[in-house]
């Protein structure tokens, strides 16, 4: 019977109790935990008054004995380009070259300096991948330089969503204090706050494990301009740091307005701050990036006479022969080129034999022939509709004509 | 005689505060493991510091009977404080019998008597089930003092 009785009541306190257990990260910081023991007691056959603990040998019965919980810093970097892409340079557009999440597993709202660092030499991205660097260019992500003299655009992004959409993320303006490095700050601390918008100012929350808060995507975006040449990975390091002195208010109110600034005693409950990391310096970092490929193309340029109407076996450039210029155009790159528009000017002291271009043998599909323009300077023009990358099946492509010597 | 027999009426009515003072010190600390030099791994209960989700915390709780009667029937009860989960095991008091609550302390069986419902099953309570200690002493005499403990993990 006494047994049945302890089968039967602990059932519905025990389902509710789980529901104690909802923190995906822990008790939040700041939290106080208390604890009160009571003694009963009986003097003879006479039940005594309920006796509770007191703190200390000096303190006060019934006060809870009690600790604050501080704050465990905790937090995971993640690459989400895991792989090189290649991009190609057509039509001025914007890549994502970086595209990295930053996840809070701390016990709260934590404020984050986050760092982007240009890596120079061969990377491993996070995932294994290894790129190598072709000629030791470097792309610098702060100084908004690419190689020696052309200039590029990388702008920062903060989004709550793993898909960048420049409309609604928030752009970043980066530092340009230096040439090889930017730092970005996102400084405060506040559980309120929500969405991209506010992270810039508010920090970021603790994950609590619903998969809607707790985390956010540091993206970095390229305007790949003409000038951009070459064959060259994109790297960039995002250093993540907390400043130990953090000072963190769990009540609300003010917050520091810049990281390791600490509060002052009206406003602020300082909670002290253990790093999760084994080595303790807190920092981690996770290596993003894409190759860059373009397109290579060289053109070599031939001639011969083929028909000097005097029948003979060798062929002479006398006034009246035929001439064929042959245009190799090749494509060195990594990436195939498309509607290559190939010009040449007709040699002075020769005419264009009409409608001679051909393009592998066969007449191209769209060409001209402008002699209106610069009646001394005419020119000729061919496009390719597709040349492929190097190694490919036709990243070779021949364009003949013909002219006459005058 | 009138005035003897209101004495012993009110002797045995009312509580007898002045024979036995019984008192209770709760005290928190963080228990750690060392590895002392010769390799050897003991666990020692430090001053509190910094507490962070996942540390484990162990509470001694200290009785005294400063009074001159023996306190008896003495039943010690500790909820477990919310954001934490008892460590198995873990509850030790000498001269005590352990009981354990799953249900915020209207029932107490032993540990191996201890059952709760989950999805319809009867299952034996786990460690984070548990909700209430209760160590029971058969007395505690006059000028007599000790300890018991348990410990809790932090959430």
């Amino acid at each position: 019977m006494k047994l049945q009785q302890a089968l039967w009541l602990p059932a519905v306190v025990a389902l509710s109790a789980v529901s104690l257990n909802a923190a995906a990260v822990g008790t939040v910081a700041g939290t106080d935990v208390d604890n009160v023991a009571t003694l009963d007691y009986k003097v003879g056959n006479t039940s005594q008054p309920t006796v509770s603990s007191k703190p200390t040998d000096t303190g006060t019965e019934g006060d809870p004995t009690s600790f604050t919980v501080d704050l465990k810093v905790d937090f995971d970097l993640t690459n989400d380009l895991p792989t090189l892409q290649s991009v190609d340079n057509s039509g001025g557009a914007s890549f994502v070259v970086s595209q990295i999440k930053l996840l809070n597993n701390s016990n709260g709202p934590v404020d984050f300096s986050l760092t982007y660092n240009e890596q120079s030499g061969d990377f491993s991205l996070d995932d294994g991948t290894s790129y190598t660097g072709t000629n030791g260019d470097t792309l610098n992500f702060g100084g908004l330089t690419y190689g020696s003299s052309v200039a590029n655009t990388v702008t920062f992004y903060l989004s709550n969503s793993s898909t960048l959409n420049t409309a609604t993320a928030v752009q970043l303006t980066s530092s340009t204090t230096t040439a090889t490095t930017s730092a970005l700050s996102l400084t405060g601390k506040s559980d309120e706050v929500s969405g991209a918008a506010a992270m810039l100012t508010g920090g970021i929350p603790a994950d609590d494990g619903t998969g809607t808060v707790g985390y956010v995507y540091l993206f970095a975006v390229m305007d790949v301009e003409d000038g951009f040449v070459g064959d060259d990975g994109a790297k960039a390091a995002l250093l993540a740091t907390v400043n130990a002195d953090t000072a963190y208010d769990k009540d609300g109110g003010s917050y520091p307005a810049t990281a390791g600034a600490t509060g002052t005693a009206a406003n602020m409950e300082v909670v002290e701050v253990v790093m999760a990391d084994d080595d303790l310096d807190n920092e981690e970092t996770a290596m993003s990036g894409i190759q860059l490929t373009f397109p290579d193309l060289e053109v070599i340029k031939t001639v011969e006479v083929t028909d000097d109407s005097l029948g003979g076996s060798t062929q002479s450039a006398i006034p009246g022969a035929t001439l064929t210029y042959t245009l190799t155009v090749n494509n060195l790159g990594s990436l195939a080129a498309s509607n290559v528009v190939v010009e040449d000017i007709i040699p002075a002291n020769t005419t264009y034999v009409a409608s001679s271009v051909k393009l592998d043998g066969a007449t191209p599909a769209t060409s001209s022939y402008d002699d209106t323009t610069d009646p001394s300077n005419p020119v000729l023009s061919v496009t390719i509709p597709t040349i492929t990358a190097a190694g490919g099946s036709d990243d070779q492509v021949v364009i003949t004509f013909e002219v006459t010597i005058d | 005689m009138q005035i003897i027999k209101s004495l012993l009426l009110t002797t045995l009515l009312l509580p007898v505060l002045a024979m036995a003072d019984v008192s209770l010190i709760n005290t928190a600390y963080k228990v750690v493991l060392v590895e002392q030099a010769n390799g050897a791994v003991t666990e020692e209960w430090q001053d509190l510091g910094r507490v962070v989700p996942g540390d484990t915390i162990g509470y001694r709780i200290s009785y005294k009977n400063s009074g001159t009667e023996t306190a008896s029937d003495v039943a010690i009860n500790n909820p477990i404080p919310k954001n934490t989960d008892y460590l198995a095991n873990s509850a030790k008091g000498l001269n005590s019998q352990i009981t354990y609550s799953a249900d915020m302390g209207q029932t107490f069986a032993r540990a191996a008597e201890l059952f709760v419902i989950k999805d319809g099953k009867q299952q034996l309570a786990r460690p984070t089930d548990i909700t209430n200690i209760r160590w029971s002493l058969a007395a505690i005499a006059a000028g007599a003092e000790g300890s018991v403990e348990f410990k809790v993990r932090v959430q």
